[in-house]
């Protein structure tokens, strides 16, 4: 099966948090065809970074408003999922292009895992809430600034 | 609050490396674009624009000049509805004398790569909402190319090709500084963690191998997190220092994380790194968990205290069950990272179940005055909406994906790293 692609088993139950997982691996597998670009690659790299910003965030204000009783938890999670696209992105801006190749499967892998350990489990309470609706950047640039 | 000026709009984009087109849509798309039609070939693109106008064009080549015809087209040659959608051309290169012919041409801003959505959403807001003129002239059909006028300013009217250049390619935001924390007492107790000295094996000099000069990096940056801990150790318990203590142990852990996965590998010499730097890892890994329990233990105890006083004395005013929750979630987010490492006194644990018993009580007497006041009134008391009970979450071991990222690890120590 490839990792990169959308399956139901991945949904959460929320058009608006399942559409920023296909976001995600949508915008990873761009990597596949375009690592001979390294200036490609590397915005692709910094949109993945940009992307568990906005995201994360999005999906912590959904759970912090359904009362969500393993943020913390979940908090947790994200912070190692941003620590390691953070850990790839310094690597290959360093000049270890060879990183890059793995990436795409690498990154989809932990999404997958993520999306279907954590994730699932807040299907149930975002189902009653009104979820952010803003764009990514918007509200990775509000993770940035909070 | 930020906004996009591209939410709910349409886009065009004109890129022939298919990697890049991908690229640009999906940039769009994050900043709030409802509609993008990425194409390939500039004459389609012309094609599409004569039959409907779009919000904005982005052009996008690795080589900057190839974008020039295009500009020039959307502008001389299509009807004045088209012919007006502002131009982002983005590029790999460009120099100053590209970025003044394709302004010459038309183009509303020049970037080049790497695109981040951040970047793209301020040249996006910038060309969306500016008001400039749009010039129809027989020499020139496109935006105004002068800067407003400086009342102020009484020297020479010259364009600086340079502020082009720069208000295009704004630098990288870096971070701002960490937020300093109040300190009230400092603690000694941890150890040596101040590393900032090279590490010399047997007393001798020692060359550290990229690796190991990589590893002692690590600590020293984890040592001084582990400082700024120290020193929020017994701040205020606001918001603002909560936040600033997660964030500071979070990316201490995840460091530690890191540094502790690679130590434990061989180096591409078939040797892990000498002993001096394990210690070092293992000393900081100590001082780590011992401030961060520390810190943990210190705001468990004040809001056990505090939690306490209220429930003898039953005086509990509205939204003081919020306040102590939200106080005893920052606790909650300590012991998480450290459960992450297995270390979580028991005690601290059952302490941390007391405290959100008590916190159910405390919204229990709440609840009761809300039914009281109701009461007062002589009206039917209104249902009470009751917050589900937290529950303590138990520690969690490590998460299972941090095994994937022994493949980071493996790119890094394929690479002598």
């Amino acid at each position: 099966m490839d990792v990169l692609l959308w399956s139901d088993e991945m949904s959460v139950g929320n058009d608006i948090l399942d559409n920023d997982h296909k976001a995600f691996l949508s915008s990873v597998s761009l990597l596949r065809g375009s690592r001979e670009d390294r200036m490609i690659v590397l915005s692709v790299i910094m949109l993945l970074e940009e992307y568990v910003d906005g995201h994360f965030l999005r999906e912590e204000k959904a759970m912090k408003a359904a009362n969500y009783p393993h943020l913390a938890r979940h908090r947790l999670r994200h912070s190692w999922f941003r620590a390691r696209i953070k850990a790839v992105s310094e690597v290959y801006q360093q000049g270890n292009d060879a990183v890059a190749d793995e990436l795409p499967d690498l990154v989809a892998k932990w999404l997958r895992q993520h999306i279907i350990d954590e994730d699932k489990l807040y299907a149930h309470w975002v189902s009653r809430i009104t979820v952010d609706n803003r764009p990514l950047g918007l509200l990775a640039l509000e993770a940035e600034q909070s | 609050m930020a906004t996009s000026a591209l939410t709910g709009k349409s886009a065009l984009i004109v890129a022939a490396d298919s990697g890049l087109r991908e690229l640009i849509a999906t940039t769009l798309s994050h900043v709030g674009a409802q509609h993008v039609w990425p194409l390939a070939d500039p004459g389609e693109a012309l094609d599409r624009l004569r039959e409907a106008p779009v919000d904005l064009v982005v052009s996008g080549d690795p080589n900057a000049e190839s974008a020039i015809p295009l500009v020039r087209s959307i502008r001389q040659d299509l009807p004045t509805a088209s012919a007006r959608v502002p131009v982002i051309c983005l590029s790999s290169q460009v120099s100053a004398e590209i970025i003044k012919t394709m302004l010459n041409v038309g183009a509303n801003a020049v970037m080049t790569l790497p695109v981040t959505t951040r970047r793209m959403m301020q040249q996006v807001n910038r060309v969306l909402r500016e008001e400039r003129p749009f010039i129809q002239k027989p020499e020139y059909r496109g935006p105004c190319r002068r800067y407003k006028a400086d009342p102020s300013y009484d020297g020479p009217q010259r364009r600086a090709i340079g502020a082009a250049v720069a208000a295009a390619n704004p630098p990288r935001q870096t971070p701002p500084p960490a937020k300093p924390v109040e300190t009230a007492e400092p603690f000694h107790d941890i150890g040596e963690v101040a590393l900032a000295r090279p590490v010399v094996e047997g007393g001798g000099e020692h060359h550290l191998s990229k690796r190991e000069a990589n590893l002692v990096a690590g600590v020293q940056t984890v040592a001084a997190t582990i400082q700024g801990l120290n020193a929020a150790l017994k701040s205020t318990d606001d918001a603002a220092t909560r936040k600033h203590v997660r964030q500071q142990m979070v990316e201490a852990a995840n460091r530690l994380i890191n540094l502790l996965a690679l130590a434990n590998k061989s180096g591409p010499d078939g040797q892990g790194p000498n002993a001096e730097v394990v210690r070092q890892i293992d000393t900081v890994k100590r001082a780590f968990f011992m401030v961060t329990a520390q810190i943990a233990r210190f705001r468990l105890e004040a809001i056990v205290a505090d939690m306490g006083r209220r429930l003898e004395s039953k005086e509990v005013v509205m939204g003081a069950g919020e306040y102590l929750a939200a106080r005893l979630f920052g606790v909650e987010e300590i012991l998480e990272v450290m459960s992450a490492g297995g270390n979580v006194p028991t005690d601290l644990e059952e302490m941390l179940d007391g405290a959100w018993d008590d916190i159910a009580r405390i919204r229990d007497l709440e609840n009761e005055r809300v039914v009281l006041l109701e009461l007062s009134k002589q009206e039917s008391p209104a249902p009470i909406k009751r917050r589900p009970v937290r529950t303590r979450v138990k520690p969690a071991e490590l998460p299972p994906a941090v095994g994937s990222q022994e493949n980071v690890l493996n790119q890094l120590d394929r690479k002598g790293l």
